[in-house]
C-alpha cells in the first residue's frame, strides 16, 4: 500500500529541506521522491523563458502526474525524463522510481492544486514562509547561483511569481492537513510529521491510507469466527451463532469511537477510581435487510438504544434509491451507529450517508459498523468525500465479483441470516 | 509503567487492552452508587469481553474454507477442547458469559471457603479454572487442578481484577499458567480487598450484601440512548 504525501508551498519556502528531513527520518530505502517540476509542459517553441509563466497551473501536466502516481500505487516501476531547467524541456536523463517503494513524496508549488492529483494524496503538508524571506532566497539563488540580473528577477517576481502565490499557491493552505511554518527550522512540526508517517507505516493495508477506517485487531478469535461463519457448509444455526458473536465484538469495538470524558467514582472500599464515562446521545440506524441482524448485538450492550431503519433498493439505471426510512427524533444531535453487515460496492452506504447528511447529521457523528468490507467499497466511500465518517470493520476482503458481492465474502448475508435464501449462486 | 509490568511477568499476564470503552465499563461497576441492575449488566459486558479475549490464548490451526461464492477464505479453526472451571462463588458470574460464546462447554466448579483466620480451605471439587477473589483461593484452585493432572500450561486464569501482589504470588507458585485480566489495580487493603477495586464481587453480583442498590421495576427512560451507565438518581 503506497502512502502518498504531497508537499506544497511557495517557491524557496524550504519544501526540499523539509522533504529531506522526512526522508532521512523514515529511511531513504522506503521513500521515493517525485518532483512536480518533472511534469512541466515545457517552454513552447519560440517563447522567451523570462516571459513564460512557470508558476501558473497551466504550466503543469497534472494528468500525467496523477497517472504516474497511480502506476506506482499499483506496484509498478516508472521511468520519466527529468526536467532540464536550462533548455526548459522534459529531456533530461531518465529517473526511475521503484514500484516497491512504501512512501511517495510529491513535492512542488501546486501539489494539491489539481483535484486528480489531490485525491491521490494521503497526507497534505504545506510548507510556509514569509513572502519577503522567499524573495530574498530567490534573489540569492537566481543572482548568485544562476547569474541573472536583480531587476530581471524582480520583474519576473512581480509579473508571475507573486500573482501565482496569491491566486494558486497560498489558497492550497485550506486543503492542507498540516501547515509547517518556518520550514525546516520548525523542528517540532517536522518531528510530529515524521512520527505520524512512522505510525502510518506500521498500520497494515487500507488503514494506512484512510485514517477514518478502523479495522479490528486481527486476533485469532476474529479470524476463527470469520472462518466459522464464512464456510459454505455452515448450518444456519452455526452461521447465526458465530455472526452474532462477531457482531457483539464489533459493537464493543465501535463504541470506542465515541467521545468520552473523565469521571471519578468512589468504590465500595472507599477508594477513588479515576475512570471514563460516555454521555453521548446515540441512535442506531440499521440498513435493511442485513442491518437488522446487527440490532440485537447493539441492544445487548445499549439496552435502551433507539433504532432507526432505512431500506435502499437498486434503481432502474444502477443507482440506489431510498425506499423506506424511519429515523429517531433529534437525529442530527445524536451519534449514529450505522449497521450494514457487508459493504460490497459501497453504493448503498453512500446513499444512506447522503440521506443522513441531508437531514443535518455531521460526518463526524456517523460510525459505520460492518462485518466485511471490500476495498472498493472503502475507496468509494472515502474518495467521495466521506472522509470523516468512521468505518469500523472486522475484515477487509479481496474484492467484488461481477454480481456485486464481496469475495471471498459470505454470499447473500441477509438471506443466510434470516433463512430466506431463494437460489444458489453459480460458483465463481 | 505498563511496559515494566509486562516485562516482569514475561507475557504470562495478559491485560486486556485498556480502551476507553473498557475503562468506562469498569467505572460503572466500581462506582458504589451503581444500582444492582446496572452492576450486573455492566459486569456481564466486561466478563464477555474478558472471555472473548482469553480465548485468543487457545491454540488455533490454519484452515482454508470455501465460501458460498466458491472462493477460498484462509482462516483459523478451533481444535482444542475447552472446559470452564468456576471458583465458587464469584467465578459463577462468568458461567453465563462462557456459555454465550461456547454453548455446550462443560463447566466444573471449585468451592473454597475462607477460615476465620483468612486462610483458604478446600471444600469441594466437582470439575476443574475461573476467577479469584483472593490470591489464596486462586492458588488453591490452581493447585487442585494440577493435582488432578491438568498441566499448568493448559490453565487460563481469567479474572476481572488483579493486583501486583496477587499476580506475583500466583505466578511464582505456578509459573506455567496464563493470567488474563481486565484491570491491574494498585494493591491490597488491610482486609485483603483489591484497591481501588470494587469490594466483594460475589456479594455485589449476586446481591447477598446489605445495600440500597435495589432497582425499582419502573422504567426510568432517561431519554434513552445515552451510554452513561449510571442510574438516574446519580449524576
Amino acid at each position: 500500500m503506497l502512502f502518498v504525501i504531497g508537499v506544497a508551498g511557495p517557491s524557496a519556502a524550504g519544501k526540499s529541506s523539509v522533504v529531506e528531513r522526512i526522508v532521512s527520518a523514515i529511511g531513504s530505502h522506503r521513500c521515493a521522491l517525485l518532483c512536480l517540476d518533472l511534469f512541466y509542459h515545457g517552454l513552447p517553441v519560440g517563447s522567451n523563458p523570462l516571459e513564460y509563466d512557470f508558476d501558473s497551473p497551466n504550466a503543469f501536466d497534472f494528468e500525467a502526474c496523477a497517472e504516474t502516481i497511480k502506476v506506482l500505487a499499483e506496484g509498478r516501476s516508472v521511468s520519466l525524463p527529468s526536467y532540464d531547467y536550462v533548455r526548459h524541456q522534459r529531456c533530461g536523463p531518465e529517473i526511475t522510481l521503484s514500484g516497491s517503494t512504501e512512501v511517495l513524496i510529491l513535492e512542488g508549488i501546486l501539489t494539491f492544486y489539481h483535484e486528480r492529483v489531490r485525491e491521490l494524496l494521503h497526507l497534505k503538508v504545506f510548507v510556509d514562509e514569509d513572502a519577503d524571506i522567499c524573495l530574498c532566497r530567490r534573489i540569492q539563488r537566481d543572482v548568485v547561483e544562476r547569474g541573472r540580473a536583480v531587476d530581471v528577477v524582480l520583474a519576473q517576481y512581480e509579473k508571475t511569481v507573486k500573482p501565482a502565490l496569491d491566486n494558486f499557491i497560498n489558497p492550497q493552505k485550506r486543503l492542507a492537513d498540516l501547515i509547517v511554518q518556518r520550514g525546516v527550522e520548525n523542528v517540532i512540526a517536522i518531528d510530529l510529521l515524521v512520527k505520524h508517517i512512522a505510525m502510518k507505516l506500521e498500520q497494515r493495508g487500507l488503514n494506512r491510507l484512510y485514517s477514518n477506517l478502523h479495522e479490528m485487531p486481527l486476533t485469532g478469535q476474529v479470524r476463527a469466527l470469520h472462518t466459522c461463519f464464512r464456510r459454505s457448509d455452515a448450518s444456519r444455526d452455526q452461521f447465526i451463532f458465530y455472526v452474532d458473536r462477531m457482531i457483539r465484538l464489533l459493537v464493543e469495538e465501535a463504541l470506542n469511537m465515541l467521545p468520552f470524558r473523565a469521571k471519578r467514582v468512589t468504590t465500595p472500599t472507599g477508594d477513588v477510581y479515576q475512570g471514563f464515562s460516555f454521555t453521548t446521545k446515540l441512535a442506531a440506524i440499521s440498513v435493511s435487510p442485513g442491518g437488522e441482524a446487527m440490532e440485537r448485538g447493539v441492544r445487548e450492550v445499549i439496552r435502551e438504544v433507539r433504532i432507526g431503519k432505512v431500506a435502499v433498493v437498486a434503481g432502474a439505471c444502477g443507482d440506489r434509491l431510498i425506499e423506506f426510512r424511519r429515523y429517531p427524533p433529534g437525529l442530527a444531535r445524536r451519534k449514529l451507529l450505522i449497521l450494514l453487515p457487508v459493504l460490497d460496492t459501497g453504493a448503498t452506504l453512500s446513499t444512506v450517508l447522503a440521506d443522513l447528511a441531508r437531514l443535518g447529521c455531521m460526518q463526524s457523528s456517523m460510525i459505520v459498523l460492518s462485518l466485511i468490507a471490500s476495498p472498493e467499497a472503502i475507496a468509494t466511500v472515502c474518495n467521495n468525500g466521506w472522509t470523516s465518517v468512521r468505518l469500523v470493520v472486522s475484515a477487509i476482503d479481496r474484492g467484488v465479483n461481477e454480481h456485486g458481492l464481496v469475495v471471498p465474502g459470505v454470499g447473500w448475508f441477509a438471506e443466510r441470516y434470516f433463512g430466506t435464501e431463494r437460489f444458489d449462486l453459480p460458483p465463481v | 509503567m505498563e511496559a515494566s509490568f509486562e516485562d516482569s511477568w514475561q507475557g504470562r499476564v495478559d491485560l486486556v487492552p485498556q480502551t476507553p470503552q473498557l475503562v468506562a465499563l469498569y467505572t460503572v461497576i466500581r462506582d458504589s452508587r451503581t444500582s444492582r441492575g446496572e452492576f450486573v449488566f455492566y459486569a456481564d459486558r466486561v466478563i464477555r469481553l474478558l472471555l472473548e479475549h482469553a480465548l485468543n490464548h487457545i491454540p488455533l490451526t490454519p484452515r482454508t474454507v470455501l465460501t458460498r461464492l466458491g472462493a477460498k477464505f484462509v482462516g483459523l479453526a478451533y481444535h482444542e477442547k475447552i472446559c470452564g472451571v468456576s471458583i465458587v462463588r464469584a467465578g459463577e458470574a462468568f458461567e453465563q458469559g462462557l456459555r454465550q460464546i461456547a454453548r455446550s462447554v462443560r463447566i466444573g466448579k471449585i468451592l473454597i471457603q475462607k477460615r476465620e483466620s483468612g486462610e483458604a480451605r478446600l471444600i469441594s471439587v466437582r470439575f476443574a479454572s475461573g476467577r479469584c477473589t483472593s490470591v489464596d483461593t486462586a492458588k488453591m484452585a490452581v493447585h487442585i487442578l494440577t493435582q488432578v493432572g491438568v498441566p499448568a500450561e493448559r490453565i487460563l486464569f481469567v479474572c476481572m481484577f488483579a493486583c501486583p501482589e496477587g499476580i506475583q504470588a500466583l505466578l511464582s507458585a505456578f509459573p506455567g499458567i496464563q493470567l488474563i485480566t481486565g484491570a491491574v489495580d494498585s494493591g491490597l487493603t488491610a482486609d485483603k480487598f483489591i484497591t481501588p477495586g470494587l469490594g466483594d464481587f460475589g456479594d455485589l453480583y449476586f446481591g447477598t450484601c446489605e445495600d440500597d442498590r435495589d432497582s425499582s421495576l419502573s422504567f426510568t427512560d432517561s431519554d434513552a440512548g445515552t451510554l452513561d451507565g449510571t442510574s438516574p438518581h446519580t449524576s
